[in-house]
């Protein structure tokens, strides 16, 4: 069968991988059909990445094209069409495998987002291999995601969970890791960059560290896998988790990807069909990886849209991308510190970061700001972001304001991000106990 | 069921909703919903107890009634985040001096009137309907005490 086309939007991707100075912010905009909408008559200015990104037209309309054309269940049927369906889910794998760096057919599994992944992960390497007074190292700015399911196989087992604290700039302090990573510890499972702090942690040493005790190295790539290379076999950890929809992908597809040795060991969490060699009353046996981690009917379609959205991702060039973040990093860290009243979470330079910024304004409802923001077409969230304990560290119980920006913002949503805030603040801010004293 | 008929609500509240209503953008009803918390009294310290806390808010609200002159009820209260303050303004003032029955007449989903359901997160239209709880336990005692005080039949 001919390997279909990606339908259209590409063309923006294709001048800016000539050179990073190509890029052109207008033309990636361009593809994506969103953006062009209006929220409360107001021009939409998107800066919730760091929850979903949206998705270009090529990704729309692979998924689309696949229901319209190719729709048929996988690993079954004796039919073309279940073999051309098979064909595309599996092409999409192997983009997943090209675009992260990992080593061969056996090691990237779908899940249907990155929570899902280390749920496998902790469920089933845990049960077999975490017992009473083992450590489970995590970071402190985790996400839920990489959390709970540590917090529950922990709790299960008789393990522990023991919290590595941060530096001034939310990175995780790589000092006191080194004092708090112990012989005990099974698991260092860190997030790679922070979805509140924006900070990209130092996964290299980390993973050293890790290896030095003979831990489980797991990195949390959700936040990272849309901004920069993950070259994942290069960086020393043993298992890695991302979800599509952050990276211009369809929404329910994601990845656990896992050295080959590691998911070999791996009891299935799910089971089910599809997940099996041979089945009776008597004995079940597996089928082999990946497939074995992949219990039931996957979300093929969005598989096959993920597989588009790669594929626009490294038509742009992470050289382009990123030199484009940074801009719009050093761009949004000048705006913010000239609205009054606004302190920034996370790094104060535009090295070391991703375009996530959380910040609090003084005197200042989160939510009431979110809500103004939102009156003037400037999506953004508020919230603990599924990081409470992080939350705590930084005193923000109330909450933070976050927003997220990607690779269609441009330099003019930024500067109207801080005039949306101080016309915020102009409104909203009460006056301090101190200030009303004076 | 539907949304109760705007023009059928109690006067004030009737003026509010239609005065918000007839903003037609987003960020001027939330103007207008800042001004009407403004306009409420403010709560006095000793008065924010835990006991008139509103529960399922994201932001710090108190709101209470108590007997008001003439068998009616008088509806206090404050919250520290500015628009969930007008949107519990709508309830403190507009439903100010009703009897208890007209109170409980009143479906709280005349929000909806207001145009401003639609933009807000899901956690302060529950905090609205929160509030309106929060009245509505105490309205009711007060309806049952009005009850229970009058004379035998």
């Amino acid at each position: 069968m001919p390997e279909p086309t990606i339908p259209g939007g590409l063309e923006a991707a294709a001048s800016a991988k000539e050179s990073p100075a190509a890029y052109d912010v207008e033309r990636v905009r361009a593809d994506f059909p969103i953006l062009s909408r209006q929220v409360h008559g107001r021009p939409l200015i998107y800066l919730d990445n760091g929850a979903t990104s949206q998705k270009p037209r090529s990704v729309i309309e692979a998924e689309a094209s696949f229901y319209a054309n190719s729709n048929a269940n996988i690993h079954r049927g004796a039919h073309g069409l279940g073999s051309e369906a098979t064909a595309a889910f599996e092409r999409a794998r192997g983009a997943v495998e090209r675009f992260i760096g990992a080593h061969n057919g056996n090691e990237v599994a779908f899940t249907r987002n990155t929570t899902e992944a280390v749920n496998l992960l902790a469920e089933s390497w845990g049960r077999a291999h975490l017992g009473p007074g083992d450590e489970i190292a995590l970071s402190v700015s985790e996400h839920h995601a990489n959390l709970v399911p540590w917090f529950q196989i922990a709790k299960e087992r008789g393990a522990r969970l023991v919290p590595l604290p941060l530096d001034q700039d939310g990175r995780i302090d790589l000092e006191a890791a080194r004092r708090l990573v112990g012989p005990r510890c099974r698991v260092l499972a860190f997030t790679w960059v922070s979805n509140v702090l924006g900070a990209v942690n130092p996964v290299e040493e980390l993973a050293a560290l890790g290896r030095s005790v003979g831990a489980l190295v797991f990195v949390d790539a959700a936040q990272a896998a849309p901004h920069f290379a993950l070259r994942l076999k290069e960086r020393g950890v043993d298992a890695a988790a991302l979800s599509a929809h952050k990276m211009l992908g369809p929404t329910g597809v994601g990845v656990l990807w896992g050295r080959e040795s590691l998911l070999e060991g791996l009891r299935p969490w799910q089971t089910g069909g599809s997940m099996i060699e041979t089945v009776d009353f008597e004995t079940v046996t597996w089928n082999r990886l990946p497939w074995r981690l992949e219990a039931g009917t996957p979300n093929i379609a969005g598989a096959v849209g993920f597989h588009a959205a790669l594929d626009y991702l490294r038509a742009l060039g992470w050289p382009a991308v990123e030199a484009h973040e940074r801009a719009l990093c050093a761009r949004a860290l000048a705006a913010l510190r000239g609205v009054e009243g606004l302190r920034l979470r996370g790094p104060a330079a535009p090295e070391g970061r991703v375009a996530v910024f959380s910040f609090s304004l003084e005197g200042v409802d989160p939510f009431d700001a979110g809500a103004l923001l939102d009156a003037q077409g400037i999506e953004v969230r508020v919230g603990n972001h599924c990081a409470q304990p992080l939350m705590a560290h930084l005193g923000a119980g109330d909450g933070l304001i976050r927003a997220s920006a990607y690779l269609y913002n441009t330099a003019s949503e930024i500067d109207a991000l801080a005039e949306g805030l101080r016309r915020a603040v102009s409104k909203l801010r009460r006056p301090t106990p101190a200030a009303a004293k004076a | 069921m539907s949304a109760p008929d705007p023009g059928a609500l109690p006067g004030r509240l009737r003026d509010m909703v239609a005065e918000l209503a007839a903003i037609p953008d987003l960020e001027g009803k939330y103007d207008a919903l800042i001004e009407m918390g403004e306009e409420l009294p403010d709560l006095a310290p000793e008065s924010r107890t835990e006991g008139r806390r509103v529960r399922g808010c994201q932001s710090v609200v108190h709101a209470y009634a108590e007997a008001g002159p003439g068998g009616t009820v008088a509806l206090k209260g404050h919250a520290d985040a500015l628009i969930v303050n007008g949107l519990l303004a709508l309830l403190v003032r507009g439903l100010d001096g009703l009897t208890p029955e007209g109170f409980l007449a009143v479906d709280p989903r005349f929000i909806e009137a207001t145009g401003v359901l639609g933009a807000l997160t899901p956690s302060r239209v529950n905090g609205f309907y929160n509030i309106h709880q929060r009245l509505k336990a105490d309205v009711q005692a007060l309806a049952g005490a009005d009850r229970s005080a009058g004379p035998a039949a």
